[in-house]
């Protein structure tokens, strides 16, 4: 497993966008995220994923590059922002940017967003919002992969919501993940690195038979409406999906559940109907942002100084194992799968991009846990 | 079990808002709430804890009646209001009143609430916004009885998580849980009524796990130095940390551990958690009937799928709750024989006498 710098993976990262022809704003926002994601150890949603979120969308159309998002409603308290098919973080950013600049004034302001390509990782957009002393929340849906409470096919996607909260003198609190405790990108990880899977993440084949062997997945189940679902961990899961799939779909103006099951990474198909709501609310109009820092300092504080439960080492807060995970891999360096790394490789040398050469060799051949 | 009618216990709760000083909108919001609670089978938020959670609060004076409320902070779309003690589900009915008129002007309209009392079933809340095509959201802090995801000390409250949704051929999407998966009411009734505890959810003061249901109350409760309930993953620590940030701190109140004070009405010193109220106006967003259609789309598609073994049938959100409440109009509501002592406990305390408040209407 190498391991390179931030500079020479952000040097990648770079030529990659230079390549695909990104202008400058594309450019920043996608080499931010994608760095971030590596940064933060989000293995699914940067270099591990690049050929279906980046590549493929790109060189078929669903993404548009050149695009800009323009606003086609605004009231005081909320805007549509169609994307027209503009690069996920880009949209990302800019709906969360808009967001917070209008809650400067409003107090609170929400951002439905069309037409766009997946964000990968919506944090990016929440962490946003930290930057202008506001809470972030976005919430999406996504293409039908997870069964509901107490059903064995696919219905819903796996929903991720994500929440920023600014802090004083912690790391900032940050949530995201999915709807359900289905597994998602954690069942995906564990499905490239061939681990065991965890017993808390089950899939259904297509006959409605859980399926516990990883090696099964992809030959009698698979990402796919035809091929099985991941299992809803219990009732509240469904609570939570529901919701962000009426939120994120059907109030944005976009489709919900099964509608959204339309195949995406073929050539010329359309664009997966889902979307994402983004809202921004500015602390300091409501309460003191100094008070409303303190005030969430101590509980965490609080929350911290309790006593462990047998097997724990710590008490770790929302989006903690992600900062100090980027502060070690900022001066570490940050590793990347051989596997990860060689697709990436053949696949950008097939268009004539050399990434080895690019990066250089790597500060180190193999990671030290 | 016994059995009493919407029309007794319509009756009963009337009789009860007798013994106190209600404004009629105070005496509608209390016998309006219990009723849905009593409909939907929340036992908990109804008759089951309506001692501790009012008569007792309305003797020691912990509920203002007649209290209104004061604007703090207000901007387009957000307002910060000081409810004053007021009667929890009535500033609750009153906060998604003001969300509404504020998303109708805005497209969004948050309130933030300070100084409330409980406000009991937060579902009450978030079906307000019903009726006039907009989504209710609604997220309440409380008082520390769970630690927090790796930890033994009770830090955080359940976390009140509330959502509406409107449709047009099923019943609408409810949600009123808390956002911890540790018991929470529901782990008090079966407390009660002798179900025993869920497990893997209670500890004692010093994390220990506590199965036997006779133990709870002797050393363990629902109280600080007792023990309490537990997280069973992570993610909950994530919804409640975004509850506390939302509805504590956003508010002006306080968050975790600081929830944690004796309520002192002598002083008007009340436990001071906070609540966040939201309406979004479908129309705002999208043309409501196909908003509705959609939503309905999703409900259709979710329970035409093929249920897991164990399964009869797939429910969405609200689903299992309107039913009962049908039924239950229908047929009576039905209370296991110790909530029901409860209740004759509580109105007893009010100097009434339950059974022949019941007696004198069918």
């Amino acid at each position: 497993m190498p391991v390179f710098s931030v500079d020479q993976l952000t040097k990648v990262f770079n030529a990659l966008a230079d390549h695909f022809g990104m202008n400058e704003a594309e450019k920043s926002a996608w080499v931010e995220a994608s760095l971030l994601a590596e940064l933060f150890g989000n293995l699914m949603q940067s270099l591990a994923y690049f050929e279906h979120h980046n590549l493929l969308r790109i060189t078929n159309g669903v993404t548009n590059l050149g695009a800009t998002p323009r606003i086609v409603k605004e009231l005081p308290g909320m805007a549509i922002l169609d994307a027209e098919g503009a690069l996920g973080p880009l949209v990302a950013r800019t709906a969360m940017e808009l967001a917070c600049r209008k809650a400067k004034t409003s107090g609170a302001f929400m951002v439905a967003v069309r037409n766009s390509t997946d964000w990968n990782m919506i944090s990016y957009s929440t962490l946003q919002a930290v930057k202008y002393d506001c809470v972030g929340i976005v919430i999406c849906n996504s293409r039908p992969e997870v069964a509901p409470w107490g059903g064995t096919t696919p219905v819903y996607g796996m929903n991720p919501f994500s929440v920023a909260i600014p802090t004083g003198r912690h790391f900032p609190i940050f949530v995201d993940m999915a709807s359900s405790n289905s597994g998602g990108l954690e069942a995906m990880r564990h499905l490239i690195l061939r681990d065991r899977l965890p017993d808390t993440i089950q899939f259904f084949d297509k006959t409605g038979r859980i399926i516990e062997d990883p090696k099964a997945w992809g030959v009698t189940a698979g990402w796919g409406l035809d091929k099985g679902a991941q299992r809803m961990a219990g009732y509240r899961d469904m609570a939570l999906t529901v919701i962000t799939d009426s939120i994120g779909g059907a109030l944005t103006g976009m489709k919900c559940a099964l509608d959204l099951g339309v195949p995406e990474l073929l050539q010329n198909s359309p664009r997966t109907p889902r979307g994402q709501m983004v809202m921004a609310m500015h602390i300091d109009h409501f309460t003191p942002v100094g008070e409303f820092k303190a005030k969430i300092d101590r509980a965490i504080d609080h929350a911290k100084a309790s006593p462990l439960e047998p097997g724990f080492s710590e008490i770790l807060m929302p989006g903690e194992r992600e900062f100090r995970e980027e502060e070690r891999r900022r001066r570490d360096g940050v590793p990347i799968l051989d596997k990860v790394w060689d697709r990436v490789g053949k696949l950008m040398r097939a268009r004539g991009v050399d990434i080895d050469k690019i990066a250089g060799p790597p500060i180190r051949p193999e990671a030290v846990e | 079990m016994r059995i009493v009618t919407e029309k007794q216990l319509r009756h009963a709760l009337a009789r009860l808002c007798d013994q106190f000083p209600m404004s009629e909108e105070e005496r509608t919001a209390f016998i309006e709430h219990h009723i849905m609670a009593g409909l939907r089978g929340n036992i908990m938020q109804g008759l089951g804890n309506i001692e501790y959670l009012w008569v007792r609060r309305f003797q020691e004076g912990r509920v203002r009646f007649g209290a209104r409320f004061m604007t703090i902070v207000e901007t387009s779309a957000g307002i910060v209001v000081d409810a004053g003690g007021m009667l929890g589900m009535l500033a609750g009915k009153r906060a998604m009143d003001l969300a509404v008129a504020k998303a109708k002007a805005a497209g969004i309209g948050v309130v933030w609430l300070r100084s409330t009392t409980d406000w009991g079933a937060g579902g009450y809340c978030v079906i307000q916004a019903l009726p006039h095509a907009c989504l209710g959201y609604a997220l309440a802090n409380s008082r520390p009885e769970v630690a927090p995801y790796g930890g033994i000390d009770m830090i955080f409250g359940h976390g009140n998580y509330c959502v509406a949704v409107p449709t047009k051929r099923h019943y609408p999407l409810l949600i009123d849980m808390a956002a911890v998966d540790c018991g929470g009411v529901k782990g008090q009734e079966d407390i009660l009524t002798g179900r025993g505890l869920p497990a893997g959810v209670f500890i004692d003061e010093n994390g220990n796990p506590i199965t036997d249901a006779s133990q709870w109350g002797s050393i363990g409760g629902y109280a600080l130095p007792q023990g309490g309930q537990k997280m069973k993953s992570w993610k909950e620590l994530c919804l409640v940390m975004s509850i506390e940030a939302m509805a504590g701190a956003m508010s002006g109140m306080s968050c975790a551990l600081d929830l944690n004070t004796p309520e002192d009405p002598a002083n008007d010193i009340r436990t001071p958690k906070g609540q966040m109220v939201m309406a979004i106006n479908i129309a705002a967003f999208t043309p409501v009937e196909e908003f509705r259609t959609k939503i309905d789309r999703m409900i259709d598609q979710t329970k035409g799928g093929r249920p897991a073994p164990g399964f009869d049938e797939i429910l969405v959100p609200g689903e299992r709750g309107f039913r009962l409440a049908e039924r239950q109009a229908r047929e009576g509501i039905a209370y296991h024989e110790r909530i029901w002592e409860r209740a004759q406990s509580a109105w007893g305390r009010a100097g009434l006498d339950l059974e022949a408040i019941i007696n004198e209407t069918t």
